[in-house]
């Protein structure tokens, strides 16, 4: 790919991504910050413990540092400042800072998942994920360079893709899925459960098998939508928002939506280009 | 192209690859041990094995005349807010208790470290430690234990105990 200007709709592409992941740095940010006991000496990710692991980086007087809930605390308010500064209204929408307050996300992530080893979930991953992608098209756009703003396109279009089909894939390979038994399994739990979801599904199990396997066909066709065309790409997306929001509400998974939808605009357009390219279009 | 694009579309292609294959089982332990960082995602949410089970961490003492006390449990969950679809950090605790229990009953079948060694793991030594603090100790208490206790379904609750530790000291 040559090195061309950079065309509107990539920078349209970077405000939405990098609007999306900055609420979700500030809000798994804050979550972490409420949630500062567990690292101190008597709670569930003391480092007193976590500290046991071999090949820990770093010399020991150092690390003590490191691993501090002091440290910790500076990571996440770099996170939040990230954030901030992915809200910026710059004169052309997207500006020098996104790449930096990206890369300030993205390191955070790293180091959160490294300190912390256990707790982590799919919304952790998809915005270290997303924060990957927006510094590379950050950098794209900073340098005027098209293919490099594509690769971060071509990165979190991938990463939504893959994680789709793998949840469906996996889940039509497990019987308890293609039965209809883990719609009710998991909505009596206290965990993820919902008590409402849980009374209505009990003596219905046509309804559960019937949201289980739209469950597995939708995430397992989800590679489909780029070669769909505009106007049924947008109602399929609109849907899969729909279902991360039914899954915060029902199953209190909220910080998952904003990190997913973070990837809807790079997925829009990289299916533009296939349909481009396959003379679809 | 730049050469960073140059570095960064070989780069990613390859991330998206691994991210693949670290779907399956079968090249998990060729790829977990070099992902400190967890830069390699695992997307298969809830699958194949939804979790269907509560997990609760209860702990008791026994006294110094060899008799214990009851069992009493650890707080780890906090009730579900109204707002949790928008604002939810107790869900932080219990996943890092599931994942926890997880890894120890993983240990349990793969049988790697057998029952001698499970006390020097990470995800026992880390809900041991938490038991020991989370809940006050008998007055008279020389020693403690601690269980794990899955429940299932939602009205009517069934228990049933996964996990018994030995006592280790105070």
């Amino acid at each position: 790919m040559d090195r061309v200007d950079i065309a509107p709709d990539i920078v349209q592409c970077l405000i939405i991504t990098k609007i999306l992941l900055a609420a979700w740095s500030l809000l798994s940010a804050a979550e972490w910050l409420f949630n500062l006991h567990l690292f101190r000496s008597d709670g569930l990710l003391s480092w007193k413990i976590l500290g046991l692991r071999p090949g820990l980086i770093g010399a020991p007087p150092f690390r003590s540092y490191f691993y501090s809930e002091s440290f910790i605390v500076s990571v996440l308010l770099s996170r939040i400042l990230g954030g901030l500064v992915l809200l910026l209204p710059y004169p052309n929408h997207a500006g020098p800072g996104d790449l930096a307050a990206s890369l300030a996300i993205l390191l955070s992530c790293l180091y959160m998942s490294w300190r912390s080893r256990f707790g982590g979930d799919g919304s952790d991953q998809m915005g270290m994920v997303v924060a990957f992608g927006a510094a590379i098209m950050s950098a794209g756009v900073a340098m005027d360079d098209a293919s490099l703003a594509w690769c971060g396109i071509f990165a979190l279009a991938g990463q939504a893709t893959l994680a789709y089909f793998a949840a469906g894939a996996a889940k039509l390979a497990s019987p308890v899925w293609r039965e209809g038994g883990a719609l009710l399994g998991v909505m009596q739990t206290q965990s993820y459960g919902d008590s409402f979801a849980a009374r209505f599904a009990q003596d219905r199990p046509g309804f559960c098998t019937f949201v289980c396997w739209l469950t597995i066909v939708t995430e397992t066709l989800f590679p489909l939508v780029f070669i769909l065309p505009p106007g049924l790409l947008m109602a399929s997306l609109a849907c899969f928002a729909a279902f991360h929001f039914s899954n915060a509400w029902f199953m209190g998974l909220n910080a998952f939506v904003w990190p997913f939808l973070a990837t809807y605009p790079s997925v829009i357009l990289a299916s533009s280009a296939i349909r481009d390219w396959a003379g679809l279009a | 192209m730049s050469l960073l694009s140059l570095l960064l579309w070989p780069l990613v292609a390859l991330w998206l690859a691994i991210t693949l294959l670290a779907q399956h089982r079968r090249f998990q332990p060729l790829i977990n041990p070099l992902d400190g960082f967890h830069v390699i995602p695992r997307w298969t949410f809830f699958a194949p094995n939804p979790g269907v089970r509560d997990y609760h961490l209860v702990v008791r003492d026994r006294r110094r005349d060899g008799s214990t006390t009851d069992w009493k449990s650890v707080p780890v969950y906090t009730p579900r807010p109204g707002c949790a679809w928008l604002w939810h950090p107790g869900k932080r605790s219990s996943k890092i208790m599931n994942d926890a229990i997880q890894s120890i009953k993983f240990l349990q079948k793969q049988g790697e470290v057998g029952a001698t060694g499970l006390p020097f793991t990470m995800p026992y030594l880390l809900l041991l430690r938490y038991a020991s603090h989370a809940v006050p100790p008998d007055p008279d208490g020389t020693e403690f234990q601690i269980a794990i206790i899955e429940s299932t379904g939602h009205d009517n609750r069934k228990l049933e105990c996964s996990f018994l530790s030995d006592f280790h000291s105070r």
